[in-house]
């Protein structure tokens, strides 16, 4: 690789870093199948070994997704030996991190059909995605398990729930070619995003504090929460029975950018990059702005006042009336219609594939985006192989959401050009939820003509060059 | 064989391992929670404490703030006497008055001509010793009625000459008439209400009461005899006035004993005390337009079980100023100072009495008819008496204690939960006086089962320190922990009073204790906070 290059790269890295930012869409089996056009959603550079595939319309590809970065379900239940069902707190809140997320993610893909012309691979495709996120503080759970008077004393609690959801249509396109020999592959995806209904959560900050010289409360707000739907729910409510289509004349625009590229190091070694779904959608429809009004406010409680408390009931009332017309007053929401603008979960991927032969690989891949100013990361190992030109199977080893066990599997099932395909990154996790803290299952129907194995990103001219290379450095 | 073969025992192999892995079943029976031990704080309690929150006046006396905020507590006593209203009031009057046909009327009557008889008649208010020059009054009335035995019919005025409404005379109309019955009668009735009466037109020059009579008779066929006679009755009832001129005699106004309760010194026990410049201001204030004499027959120092110590140097009457006719719609004020300058009061206070006893007496026109005398109804002599005791002083293990009722619910449910509760008491001191305390918890048999602190006085609060001006350069604080366990805890139930002793002392320097003053911007801050740690076992079916 020139240096220019390598400059390239490695800037292209750190701008991953700045611009992911988002939640969870993994697909880690998903970007080593090189049986499934699929995967270009994960590498636009990526090709398959299809010169041509059209997804089943209506059935393209159907992908959901359950993360839960925070615990397990066996971390707050199990069932022990006397065969009841035994709650842990302590534990559950010891598997809590600072901040936890469960995402729950709906991909649909209406249409996807691509095609390889000459050293270009074209792709088309429409769908809708739907995106929900769930944050829930760990100080919260604390307030309760561990209490405020122990290690929290003092500390400044942030019970900062938050709910993100996001509804969108997505038309794209992708185009890549191969260049330098086709060592090189490059490529690009468009979208044009649509959004149906938003409700971002982009600050939620209920910071609570117990001094600990005389344990008096201090707590202050800053919330910031956005809604925005094609309905118009801010003069009618939407009756199902009833509705009004012309609500999908939405200006609820956006567009989103995938770059992805793919390098033949070594003969058997490709390396490969991509950031997915960068891009945005200007909520203009239906907006409804809910800010704290003064975010500097804050409100100390000291207790009761030495008089109500020993005259008698109706001066504490009127205390705690007080104080709680205190907090109403001065946790005031103000309400405002100003159009705003959300990023899409944004991700990357880092791979390198060492292939066996030209149907079997090895894959090492790291994955992260960058939520609430943290990278999650995930790191998978994977096989992958055409192990007949009816069946292809990738089988995998991830970390994900700070769980080392996930064992993914992903298979096509080749009759003629009529593909199903079923990819999961948690296999297991399917089976044993306790224990899981990511599932998700991708399966649809593809059909593909032209196949024809050969390392992945790589033009048959580029393999023989590769293979020419090869034996350059054996005759070397 | 073909791949297609060659692929099955592969699919077969993936399927049996898919099909083989069961998801997890619950069947399970009941639920159990892990017992957690959280610890919760808790702020309870915070209040600034004011001089009158720390001492308390019960009420019936007030911090008093100076321009330069300097405090003094001062405790009130106030006697009030009846109101003039009450005490002069006007009785009900009857005036009467007969006419009798002469023969010459009941001739000319009988021949077609009717007959006007005039008559001015004088009569005299009767009010005892009293005398009336004049009277605003503000309600009242007058009823005037006839009684005849003259076969005719008329009608009769009545005017009295010294009332006026305005220009207008009190003045009255009885039209009669006769109807073949006897006698002949009528009546009306006037409301009094805003007539102002001069009463001294007459001899003697009050009480004075001045009539026009003009009786008009209509000429009648019917046979009249000279002598017939026609009664009149004149009846002023319910009159009450804004104002009175006149004289109202001698009369006692006031005789009360009372006393003023010094809360300040309620709970003290021991220990030494002094305020140095220990006062009482005895405050007159009077709205009689009248020569008004007043005075102690007693004020006196009192604790229950001692003889009273009496105040020297009590003037022999209280200074009382006299409204005049201008200003007698306002009560005029003057007062009288006894300090150490002029009495013992100092010594009697730093003896700590629990009350300061008094009598006060008050006559008007004590001399007799030396003048005359102007009254509103509202008209009342008030006098106050304040003990003011300005906050610069003293106090050397002044110790206060009180023992209050007191019970500590703590459910059986709950010994398993509380593992131990620790009170913390966070104070913030801007007063030169520094608090030990302790508090005593008894049980029902009157015996001390436990106590907050460990030492019998403990250091609560040291004194804030003081400047070259005496004034207080900055505040002192402290924390104290106090810790119950749960078996200490589970004696509270045992809890029936509470014995709070509270030793105060003025700033020390070097063991002597310099007097400190008190200023309005000395705060006492007191905090209380709990954090209990629990032992939760929850139980879920």
């Amino acid at each position: 690789m020139k240096p220019v290059l390598n400059k390239c790269f490695l800037a292209g890295i750190a701008m991953l870093f700045v611009l992911c930012k988002g939640q969870a869409q993994n697909n880690l089996t998903l970007y080593n199948m090189h049986t499934l056009p699929q995967r270009i959603q994960t590498n636009p550079a990526q090709v398959v070994d299809s010169r041509l595939f059209i997804g089943m319309p209506g059935f393209s590809s159907l992908h959901m997704l359950y993360g839960n970065n925070g615990f397990k379900i066996r971390d707050l239940v199990s069932v022990n030996d006397s065969n009841q069902l035994a709650i842990h707190p302590t534990r559950f809140y010891d598997a809590l991190s600072k901040n936890n997320t469960i995402s729950l993610n709906l991909n649909y893909d209406l249409l996807y059909v691509g095609f390889k012309l000459r050293k270009s691979y074209i792709t088309l495709g429409m769908g809708e995605k739907v995106q929900t996120r769930f944050n829930f503080p760990k100080d919260f759970f604390g307030l309760f398990i561990i209490g405020n008077g122990g290690d929290n004393l003092g500390k400044e609690m942030n019970f900062n729930f938050g709910f993100d959801l996001m509804v969108y249509n997505d038309v794209h396109a992708s185009y890549s070619r191969a260049f330098r020999k086709d060592k090189l592959r490059l490529g690009a995806k468009v979208s044009y995003l649509n959004g149906i209904a938003n409700f971002n959560t982009e600050k939620s900050d209920l910071l609570f504090q117990t001094n600990p010289d005389d344990f008096h409360y201090t707590v202050r707000t800053d919330i910031r929460v956005n809604t925005a739907t094609i309905f118009d729910t801010l003069n009618n409510s939407f009756e199902v029975s009833d509705p009004d289509f012309n609500v999908f004349k939405s200006r609820n625009r956006g567009m989103g950018l995938s770059f992805g590229a793919t390098y033949q190091v070594l003969p058997k070694l490709v390396l490969s990059a991509s950031v997915v779904d960068i891009g945005y959608i200007d909520w203009k429809d239906n907006v409804k702005n809910y800010k704290t009004a003064n975010p500097s406010q804050k409100v100390e409680f000291y207790g009761l006042d030495f008089k109500d408390y020993f005259n008698d009931s109706t001066n504490i009332n009127q205390s705690i009336q007080h104080m709680l017309d205190t907090f109403t007053d001065k946790f005031k929401l103000t309400e405002s219609y100003q159009e705003y603008r959300t990023t899409l979960p944004a991700t990357f991927y880092l791979g390198a594939n060492f292939w066996l032969t030209k149907r079997h690989n090895f894959g090492l891949l790291f994955y992260g985006n960058y939520y609430q100013k943290k990278l999650n990361p995930a790191f998978t190992l994977s096989y992958n192989g055409k192990l007949t030109k009816i069946l292809g199977i990738s089988v995998s080893y991830s970390m994900i959401n700070r769980s080392f066990v996930n064992g993914g599997v992903g298979l096509t099932l080749n009759g003629s050009a009529f593909q199903y395909y079923l990819v999961a990154d948690n296999a297991l996790g399917i089976i044993t939820y306790r224990n899981a803290s990511t599932i998700d299952l991708r399966t649809g129907i593809n059909f593909t003509f032209l196949r024809k194995d050969k390392q992945s990103g790589l033009s048959g001219k580029g393999k023989k060059m590769g293979m020419q290379a090869k034996r350059n450095a054996y005759s070397g | 064989m073909t791949r297609s073969k060659k692929l099955l025992p592969v699919v077969l192999f993936l399927l049996a391992g898919f099909t083989g892995c069961r998801p997890e079943e619950l069947d399970t029976v009941g639920i159990k929670v892990d017992p957690v031990r959280p610890e919760y704080a808790i702020p309870l309690i915070q209040s600034d404490l004011t001089l009158d929150d720390l001492i308390g006046t019960g009420g019936i006396g007030f911090v008093k703030k100076q321009s330069d905020g300097f405090l003094s507590l001062v405790y009130r006593g106030t006697v009030l006497s009846t109101r003039a209203g009450t005490l002069v009031p006007i009785s009900d009057q009857t005036f009467q008055h007969t006419f009798s046909l002469t023969d010459a009327q009941a001739t000319a009557l009988n021949n077609g001509q009717s007959q006007t008889i005039p008559l001015d008649a004088s009569y005299t208010f009767s009010m005892g010793s009293k005398e009336i020059d004049s009277l605003w009054i503000k309600a009242g009335n007058l009823t005037a009625a006839l009684s005849g035995m003259i076969k005719t019919g008329g009608v009769l005025k009545v005017t009295f000459q010294d009332a006026y409404q305005g220009s207008g005379k009190l003045s009255i109309q009885l039209p009669f008439s006769y109807n073949s019955s006897l006698p002949v009668t009528a009546s009306a009735t006037k409301d009094l209400a805003g007539f102002h009466w001069d009463m001294t037109k007459g001899t003697p020059a009050y009480n004075a009461v001045n009539v026009s009579f003009e009786l008009t008779l209509n000429p009648t066929t019917e046979v009249l005899s000279a002598g017939d006679r026609l009664d009149v009755n004149l009846d002023f009832k319910g009159v009450k006035y804004t104002r009175f001129y006149g004289f109202i005699g001698t009369l006692n106004l006031l005789s009360e004993a009372d006393s003023i309760k010094l809360s300040v010194f309620d709970n003290a026990t021991s220990g030494q005390f002094s305020i140095d410049d220990a006062k009482i201001k005895i405050i007159c204030g009077n709205s009689f337009g009248a020569e008004l004499k007043a005075g102690f027959k007693q004020l006196a120092g009192y604790t229950p079980g001692n003889a009273p110590v009496d105040v020297t140097g009590l003037p022999a009457s209280f200074p009382i100023p006299i409204p005049n006719e201008t200003n007698i719609n306002v009560m005029q004020f003057d007062s009288v100072m006894l300090d150490k300058t002029n009495s013992n009061i100092v010594g009697i206070v730093n003896g700590k009495p629990k009350k300061v006893i008094y009598d006060v007496y008050a006559d008007l026109n004590p001399n007799g008819r030396l003048q005359r005398n102007i009254l509103t109804d509202e008209s009342q002599f008030k006098c106050i008496v304040d003990v003011e005791l300005p906050m610069y002083g003293t106090a050397k293990d002044f110790v206060l204690e009180s023992v209050d009722s007191a019970h500590f619910d703590l459910e059986d449910t709950y010994d398993d939960m509380l593992e131990n509760v620790l009170f913390r008491f966070t104070g913030v001191n801007g007063y030169p006086i520094g608090l030990e305390t302790q508090l005593y918890l008894i049980n029902a048999g009157g015996q001390v089962f436990d106590s907050l602190f460990t030492d019998r006085s403990y250091k609560f609060l040291e004194a804030a320190p003081v400047g070259a001006d005496g004034k207080v350069v900055s505040t002192t604080g402290k924390t104290t922990d106090v810790v119950f366990d749960l078996l200490r805890a589970k004696r509270l139930r045992d809890l029936k009073r509470i014995k709070t002793r509270v030793n105060i002392g003025t700033l020390s320097q070097g063991g002597t204790y310099p007097s400190v003053k008190l200023y309005s911007n000395y705060v006492l801050r007191i905090s209380v906070g709990v954090k209990a740690k629990l032992n939760l076992n929850l139980k879920a079916e």
